[in-house]
């Protein structure tokens, strides 16, 4: 049986980030990947490195969010320096209109809360009237509807696809195995060491870390671990390409590098469907075109649709087993914009136990607290 | 690129635009068929390498006869119909957002 | 426009048309929509513009259609051309596009008719203006009168192939050569079905009198031809080949490339129909019962974009579908479906006689599946290169879906249409697995373009 240091199960952009990382540790590392017919969270993602509006009564969160843009840059430098790839970060600073009153009321409350519970004393997030907006984005008449929004200057945008390319590239390059079209049958923990059965080979390892997406839970449940996910959909379209006129990412709508638009930004709970709904794709096209006129004439060339992987809280769950030390479950919906934490904190926590500040913040037990609450 | 067979005194004839030039067409062709009758080697520049590119399938699959037409980029000009002073134009790469002169 | 259909259908081929007939006979209400100006699909298209000085070139096989058209205008269905379907869904929605304006459209049952497309030839320089595939060139005669500049090469095999240079002939076009990728051992292996060809022996008696055509024809013709690739500055100015162990190069102005015809699978992907993998001539299509039901309840298929079997099965196939849609609906009891079918199941049978044959004679030529050259475009949209390919392979990209996050394969405006088939083979061939168990790319809509505010302004089903 084939040993390595560490496995890790799921070569999305959590796995593949955390297993990048420490194989460039020099530890034998290999991944275990579904293959193709696996949900695939980390190739429907919007782009979006975001910081506004996250964390809403979990300052460790928003405080989390913070960190993982301010190490972006480096980290998008480092990452063409050493695989070739450029994930085309940028940070223009971000913006989410409102579309009505009601809507800025209640946008503007939410960043009240996050100013008032932030850990570092300032939140650089404000409100901005729609005078203000169309400043920044002197080549889009706002619509009318428009009437102001939030911005910060923490907020970027990058190319998602080419991250996980780039990490698996930079895994690759520090000498990590990867086993595509493979799945997990059976996870056991015995002799101080972790066997993983697939429907082909068994593997083992000394540590093991779960980034599967979605099928997380019952392999979680393999190694004493309670991690309860959930799938949530996220619909969006693409453009054809456009010559560049946004530069600044909107929630909802950004240009990317290549000069398509992507427009979205939907959430529903419909189990494990990954089709389109036309009442979604209509409201998305109409919240567009409300927002900047200009961009109806534009051909959605494609739609896409992919599952998000949900907590109960929809918060980041990093957990070790207490009866499988050295078993890890990691999942995030933010797994885009968290990349740099994961290759970093992460990795220092599972290779050398360094738990970073506030991190029981993160464990799953939160959710056990609550269950035994009734 | 390609040749008319049949020229006949009732054959209804159009004008249109390619390129700033005029050319005479007959009613019922395509713009694909019309603008490579016309002489024209390529119908677009595509946006990555701006490479040539014309028409492969001529039945609305290949996406290759994207072209400008009466102020509207990338549409398909193997699906639509020449009319009397319509203006046609290749499609040079990417599209510009405000290409269009109708509202 | 209705609220609600009793049968809509996607295409004006025999399929679509001969459907439509037989619904209207039982007085169901009938939507047929297509995306062309003109009726007839592609083997009949533009039939009712056909001028008089092409009758002999368009040939008897073509006027066949007449009759039909005919019906079908006469049938009361109600009918829209130009008119492009974006969307479909599980609820039997369907959305169009029409005059710049997108609808969602309801209907009890619905019946894709769409056809067939060209299979895609990836060779080196096929995306050189003065390429061509060689249905393209026949649309060009039956729509505009047009036909290619002289000379024109033809390169590939398939009943098509050899029609289209009759076609040419018959128009006093300069053929500068054939290039036939046939293999010599394709006749061997298509022997065991020449005697149930026999049976529709007009079948082989057409294709003889196009090979004497051809044969008499003062154009060089190249066997066993391999190793196609165009080469040209900005446009295509000669083809190379090897042929009989010979290298070649010809200098023409226009080349038409075919190797054989596939079904238009967007449609029932969309629907997440289940698709059977046909080896023999390396494509997908949808899984059918003999009324072609697919998998998903209230979904039929007719014609071409259910397997090919050429254009008089597909009449055949078009009215036993409306045959069992209207027993569905209560128009006909299990018996009178029955007496109804009887014939059409007879002479579909016999229609369907000759494609064994021809499917072992003319299957896809290596070149057309997998590019040896690492340069050869692939996605025609995005330029990703057979190699982008294999390079997404080999950082562990196993399915078309993860090639095209890696490469950006089959994000273009055509949505795989032209490169789905062949991303799927260079992956199995990398892979040194079976095409079939790559998987295949999740087709959503739209399929085809719509802008932003034809969706914004999408008039929803009341």
């Amino acid at each position: 049986m084939r040993h390595f240091d560490f496995i890790v199960v799921g070569a999305g952009v959590i796995g593949s980030a955390i297993a990048c990382g420490i194989a460039g540790k020099g530890y034998s590392v290999a991944i275990l990947d579904g293959g193709g017919n696996m949900f695939r969270a980390s190739v429907g993602n919007f782009g979006l490195v975001w910081v506004q509006g996250k964390g809403q009564g979990t300052p460790a969160y928003a405080e989390w969010c913070r960190e993982t843009s301010s190490l972006y840059p480096n980290y998008a430098r480092k990452l063409l320096e050493e695989t070739g790839v450029d994930i085309a970060y940028r940070k223009p600073g971000g913006l989410t209109l409102c579309h009505s009153e009601a809507e800025y009321e209640k946008r503007a409350k939410i960043i009240e809360r996050l100013t008032h519970e932030s850990q570092s004393g300032s939140y650089d997030c404000e409100m901005v009237d729609r005078e203000k907006i169309q400043k920044m984005i002197p080549n889009l008449p706002l619509g009318s509807k428009v009437c102001g929004g939030s911005y910060s200057p923490h907020d970027g945008c990058l190319n998602p696809l080419a991250l996980l390319k780039a990490l698996q590239i930079g895994f690759f390059r520090a000498s990590g195995v990867l086993f595509p079209g493979t799945s997990v049958s059976n996870l056991c923990y015995e002799k101080d060491r972790f066997v993983v059965t697939t429907s082909q080979v068994s593997y083992s390892s000394t540590k093991i870390i779960l980034a599967a997406g979605n099928g997380i839970t019952p392999l979680a449940a393999m190694l004493g671990m309670r991690i309860p996910v959930s799938p949530q959909q996220g619909q969006l379209l693409v453009t054809e390409r456009v010559k560049p006129c946004l530069a600044m990412p909107i929630s909802g709508i950004q240009q990317t590098l290549e000069g398509s638009f992507i427009v979205g930004l939907s959430n529903r709970n419909v189990g494990f469907n990954t089709g389109m709904d036309t009442t979604v794709m209509k409201q998305m096209a109409q919240r567009v075109v409300n927002a900047f006129p200009l961009l109806s004439r534009l051909r959605l060339v494609r739609g896409w649709s992919a599952l998000r992987i949900l907590s109960p809280d929809g918060l980041p769950i990093y957990q070790q087993s207490e009866s499988c030390p050295g078993a890890y479950a990691v999942t995030s919906h933010s797994g885009v914009s968290l990349a740099p934490m994961h290759q970093s904190h992460i990795v220092d926590w599972i290779v050398d136990g360094i738990e970073p500040s506030n991190f029981q913040f993160f464990s799953a037990r939160r959710f056990n607290v609550k269950k035994t609450a009734h | 690129m390609l040749k008319r067979l049949h020229i006949d005194q009732q054959q209804k004839m159009l004008k249109i635009e390619f390129e700033g030039k005029t050319l005479e067409v007959r009613a019922g062709e395509t713009v694909a068929a019309a603008i490579l009758e016309a002489g024209a080697e390529y119908t677009r520049t595509t946006a990555i390498s701006g490479a040539h590119r014309a028409p492969y399938c001529q039945m609305g699959i290949c996406f290759e006869c994207l072209m400008e037409i009466d102020g509207v980029p990338n549409r398909q000009a193997c699906m639509v119909e020449v009319q009397e002073g319509m203006k046609v134009n290749r499609q040079y790469g990417v599209r510009g957002l405000a290409d269009e002169k109708l509202v | 426009m209705k609220n609600l259909y009793d049968l809509i259908i996607i295409g004006t081929g025999p399929a679509g048309m001969a459907a439509a007939v037989t619904a209207r006979n039982f007085g169901l209400s009938t939507l047929v929509v297509d995306e062309q100006r003109d009726l007839g699909g592609q083997i009949y298209h533009s039939l009712e513009n056909a001028r008089p000085e092409n009758t002999f070139a368009l040939g008897t096989d073509y006027f066949y259609g007449e009759s039909l058209i005919r019906s079908f205008r006469k049938s009361g269905a109600e009918y829209l051309p130009e008119t492009m379907v974006w969307n479909l869904d599980e609820n039997h929605n369907i959305g169009i596009l029409r005059e710049g304006k997108a609808y969602q459209l309801k209907t009890k049952h619905l019946l894709i008719a769409a056809g067939a497309m060209e299979r895609p030839v990836p060779i080196p320089g096929w995306t050189l203006p003065g390429v061509m595939g060689a249905a393209a060139a026949d649309i060009l005669f039956k729509v505009n009168d047009m036909v290619p500049e002289e000379p024109v090469v033809l390169a590939g095999s398939g009943p098509l192939f050899l029609l289209v240079a009759c076609r040419l002939i018959d128009n006093g076009v300069k053929i500068a050569a054939m290039v036939d990728t046939t293999r010599f051992g394709s006749y061997l292996k298509s022997l065991p079905y020449f005697p149930q060809a026999l049976r529709v022996a007009s079948y082989l008696g057409k294709g003889l009198s196009m090979r004497w055509k051809i044969q008499k024809g003062d154009f060089p013709i190249f066997q066993s031809a391999d190793n196609l690739a165009i080469y040209g500055a900005d446009s295509a100015e000669e083809i190379h080949f090897t042929s009989l162990g010979r290298k070649r190069k010809i200098h023409a102005k226009s080349f038409l490339l075919h190797d054989g015809v596939v079904p238009n699978i967007q449609f029932t992907r969309l629907l997440e129909c289940e698709h059977q993998w046909y080896e023999r001539q390396r494509y997908w299509k949808p899984v059918l019962d003999d009324w072609g039901n697919t998998s998903v309840n209230g979904v039929s298929v007719a014609g071409d974009c259910g397997g090919i079997w050429g254009a008089k099965a597909a009449e055949h196939a078009g009215r036993l579908a409306a045959i069992d849609i209207v027993y569905k609906q209560g128009g006909l009891s299990a018996e009178e479906k029955i007496l109804a079918a009887d014939p059409l199941i007879k002479k579909l049978g016999r229609e369907k006689l000759i494609r064994p044959f021809l499917d072992q004679l003319f299957p896809p030529s290596c070149h057309a599946l997998v590019p040896s050259s690492d340069e050869t475009l692939v996605c025609r949209c995005e330029e990703i290169t057979a190699g982008q390919i294999r390079e997404a392979v080999s950082l562990g990209a196993i399915s078309p879906g993860q090639v095209k996050s890696y490469t950006r394969c089959g994000m273009g405006p055509c949505q795989s249409r032209m490169c789905g088939l062949p991303l799927a083979e260079i992956i199995a061939d990398s892979r040194q697995v079976p095409t079939p168990t790559v998987g295949h790319l999740k087709i959503r809509p739209p399929l085809k373009p719509i802008t932003i505010g034809q969706l914004a302004d999408l008039e929803l089903l009341k």
